[in-house]
């Protein structure tokens, strides 16, 4: 291929995409690809499509029957469900509207590289490596009424009354939400990253017209951080739309279903049997989860790029 | 791209490359495949008749699935050539509980029940519905003195309405309460109440000595004394038997009663703080601890927590262990678990198979086996066990007794889960703490749970 013509093509190659290979190459790169597919096939493709069907059945230990749409006529009539949507959306918005920005703003102030930064990344980053289910039995001692460390703490202080945290209707919620909203760690080292990678002329060229630090950081680092918000957005949004473990294990979706996460209300289904039951609550989960993704990324921009 | 451009991939690398990848890959299965199951690598003699058992896993944490193994082991070496115990390894088994059902739900759908597994009377209720169990009956029949060997009543609990056997009962115990004579006598409680008055009295001065009278989880020791107030009613009918399994809860006014009386000893302080955990060890801790008077369990609280490591020291000697009290002098009660635990068998269409697991169903029920079985869990055989005098002797003397005086006692009735649909212990622990709370009244949770209890969603 001509030098001057491959340089046109590259030229017009949209964004994210690359130099064609040269001719003759295709059927090695066309090969190599199929263990590709036939894992994505198996692993993911072919589940969906089960997912998909089954959640149109009576799904059971007896076998499948076709239902049509009975699932998910029982499923949106259902309170439980609606108030596993409701604690979803709870859990959600805690994350959006409080980890999220704590992360960010600790990452910003840890990435000005403040005395003793690397060892709060790596405390912060702690309880991100930590399993879910291992965090959740930590928290689950935490807030025990008899020994708890909570009860243990407020006793010093005079206030402790033997509160139940975790199975007091009036607290389990906020109890089961908090334990998750601590969880800084990667969205710390994200921002670091990014910030990282910022113009540090940007800064100079800012100071030198008398912008104060804070200003510095509203008008240039937070803008250039649209990305990766909205990235780390997504991710928890997800994260929370997929909540499982630490529920589970600290209340089981209890009292009265007070903290039941839509994944545990799938679960529950799934455990008692009604397997098509479930996979319909799945196939909801799994489109609220695509319109996230797409509504997300229009939202924050995503990919596109800001310098 | 660059390095593509410039050093082209050549069709003979290419296929040499691939030939080396799907050689690795043939090599892999290969060696999986001479893998098989946990003895699967052992020449199998001929004519051996080799069965797969999913309660036969080792596990130091759970006396039973410990002795089921060590059971297994001894029955290989007593039928060396002729049956084998084969052991399928599963996290779901080793949990119980709603996990180990769909565990077995799924490999029943998929044609793959192992040989032979250990099932509670919900589960069996469950299974047997897939038409994969063995139905135990006519083998039974054709055996009388091994059908004899059982314990009356020994399969009530596993038996369906149209009678047929769907599995072989392992453990026949009964079910009582623990109390720390210390805490009675710092008390002033000179003697275990009688009655439910009793326990009530009892209480208030417990608790104004600073303890809580009952441990409770919120599941399991809840249950029990749920079901120990249930069952100890003249008018209780058999709603721990066959009623519970209906759902209908709230139209049984024994149920209310006892319900109603269990609600108000947490409103009255008279449980532990985390009473509603779900969790068995914040309930037993308190009790080993010596935080509370009572707690309501099985004989194998004594070996594994009155005796363990967690408990007080000496806790043991203040520890006795009585039937429940009634609602009257002469009404008193203790839960009896027949079949509690049963030996089921997918192995429908093979009859040497089903030979070699009922062989092993017999040896696990043999005089020795029992005896080493109540040794190592504390648990009685579903088999009548004639000891002698120097095996009498190595029993634990709490359970011995409470075995003896529940042959005297007016009541006996099984445990909640027993006859219970697979979603009430979900919906009990979901429902339980709301209700304590005030957040419903007895109608509606009865309702509630007998609704959830049999729905899909818990």
């Amino acid at each position: 291929m001509p030098a001057r013509r491959w340089r046109r093509r590259r030229a017009s190659v949209p964004r994210g995409g690359g130099p064609r290979p040269p001719r003759g190459s295709g059927w090695p790169v066309a090969v190599s690809i199929v263990p590709g597919l036939l894992l994505v096939g198996t692993f993911f493709l072919v589940p969906l499509g089960v997912l998909a069907y089954t959640a149109l059945g009576d799904w059971g230990a007896l076998g499948f029957r076709f239902l049509g749409l009975d699932n998910f006529e029982a499923m949106f009539a259902d309170d439980t469900f609606w108030k596993a949507a409701r604690n979803t959306v709870i859990y959600s918005a805690a994350g959006v509207f409080i980890q999220v920005p704590l992360g960010v703003v600790v990452g910003i102030i840890l990435a000005q590289h403040v005395p003793g930064w690397k060892a709060f990344r790596t405390i912060l980053f702690i309880p991100f490596v930590i399993s879910g289910a291992a965090y959740a039995l930590i928290f689950s001692v935490f807030y025990n009424a008899r020994y708890g460390l909570l009860n243990s703490t407020l006793d010093v202080v005079g206030l402790n009354r033997g509160h139940d945290w975790l199975f007091s209707i009036d607290t389990a919620l906020y109890a089961v939400t908090a334990t998750s909203l601590f969880i800084l760690g990667f969205i710390i080292v994200l921002v670091m990253a990014e910030i990282a990678s910022i113009p540090r002329e940007l800064y100079e060229a800012a100071e030198m017209d008398g912008a104060s630090p804070l200003q510095r950081q509203l008008r240039i680092t937070l803008p250039l951080l649209r990305n990766v918000i909205g990235t780390i957005v997504l991710l928890t949004l997800l994260g929370y739309l997929a909540l499982f473990d630490v529920v589970f294990i600290l209340t089981e979706g209890g009292p009265n279903d007070e903290t039941v996460s839509l994944v545990v209300y799938t679960y529950r289904a799934y455990i008692n049997g009604a397997w098509g039951y479930a996979n319909a609550v799945g196939i909801f989960i799994v489109i609220v989860g695509l319109l996230l993704i797409v509504g997300v990324r229009r939202l924050f921009r995503i990919g596109e790029r800001t310098l | 791209m660059r390095l593509l451009r410039r050093e082209p991939v050549h069709g003979r690398q290419f296929w040499r490359l691939l030939l080396v990848l799907a050689a690795a890959l043939t090599a892999a299965v290969a060696i999986s495949a001479c893998g098989g199951g946990e003895d699967g690598g052992a020449d199998k003699p001929k004519g051996e008749i080799v069965i797969t058992c999913a309660a036969c896993q080792p596990d130091r944490a759970n006396p039973f699935l410990q002795y089921w193994h060590e059971g297994s082991q001894r029955f290989n070496r007593a039928f060396a050539g002729r049956y084998r115990i084969e052991i399928v390894r599963n996290q779901a088994v080793k949990g119980g509980g709603d996990e180990r059902l769909n565990y077995y739900q799924r490999l029943a759908l998929a044609n793959d029940l192992p040989d032979v597994f250990v099932v509670s009377p919900p589960e069996v209720a469950k299974l047997q519905r897939t038409g994969k169990l063995v139905d135990w009956t006519p083998i039974l029949d054709e055996d009388a003195e091994w059908a004899d060997s059982f314990y009356e009543g020994a399969f009530g609990a596993i038996d369906d309405d149209a009678g047929h056997r769907w599995a072989i009962p392992a453990n026949r115990d009964v079910l009582g309460v623990y109390y720390n004579r210390r805490i009675f006598a710092d008390a002033g409680v000179s003697e275990f109440p009688q009655t439910w008055d009793d326990v009530e009295v009892a209480c208030r001065a417990i608790k104004a000595a600073g303890k809580s009278c009952f441990a409770m989880d919120g599941d399991w020791t809840t249950l029990l004394m749920w079901a120990n107030l249930i069952g100890t009613q003249d008018d209780n009918g058999d709603f721990l038997v066959t009623g519970i399994r209906e759902g209908d809860y709230a139209s049984n006014p024994a149920v209310v009663r006892a319900t109603e009386v269990l609600k108000q000893w947490h409103a009255d302080g008279f449980a532990n703080r985390d009473a509603f955990s779900g969790e068995y060890e914040n309930a037993s801790n308190t009790f080993v601890r010596g935080e509370a008077a009572m707690i309501a369990n099985g004989p194998w609280m004594v070996p594994y927590d009155i005796r363990g490591r967690n408990a007080l020291r000496g806790l043991y000697e203040q520890v006795g262990y009585e039937p429940s009290p009634g609602w009257t002098d002469d009404g008193r009660g203790a839960i009896v678990l027949a079949g509690e635990g049963g030996w089921a068998s997918g192995a429908i269409d093979d009859a040497d198979k089903r030979e070699a697991v009922a062989a092993f169903a017999k040896f696990m029920g043999s005089h020795d086996e029992a005896y080493a079985g109540l040794q190592a869990t504390g648990s009685f055989p579903a088999t009548r066990l004639e000891l002698t005098d120097a095996e009498t002797a190595k029993v634990e003397p709490l359970a011995l007794g409470l075995v003896e005086q529940s042959e005297t006692v007016p009541n006996t009735y099984p445990h909640a889960y027993s006859a219970a649909p697979a979603g009430f212990n979900t919906a009990w622990k979901n429902l339980w703490p709301a209700y304590v709370q005030g957040k419903m009244d007895t109608q509606e949770f009865l309702q509630r749970l007998g609704d959830d209890a049999t729905s899909a969603t818990g």
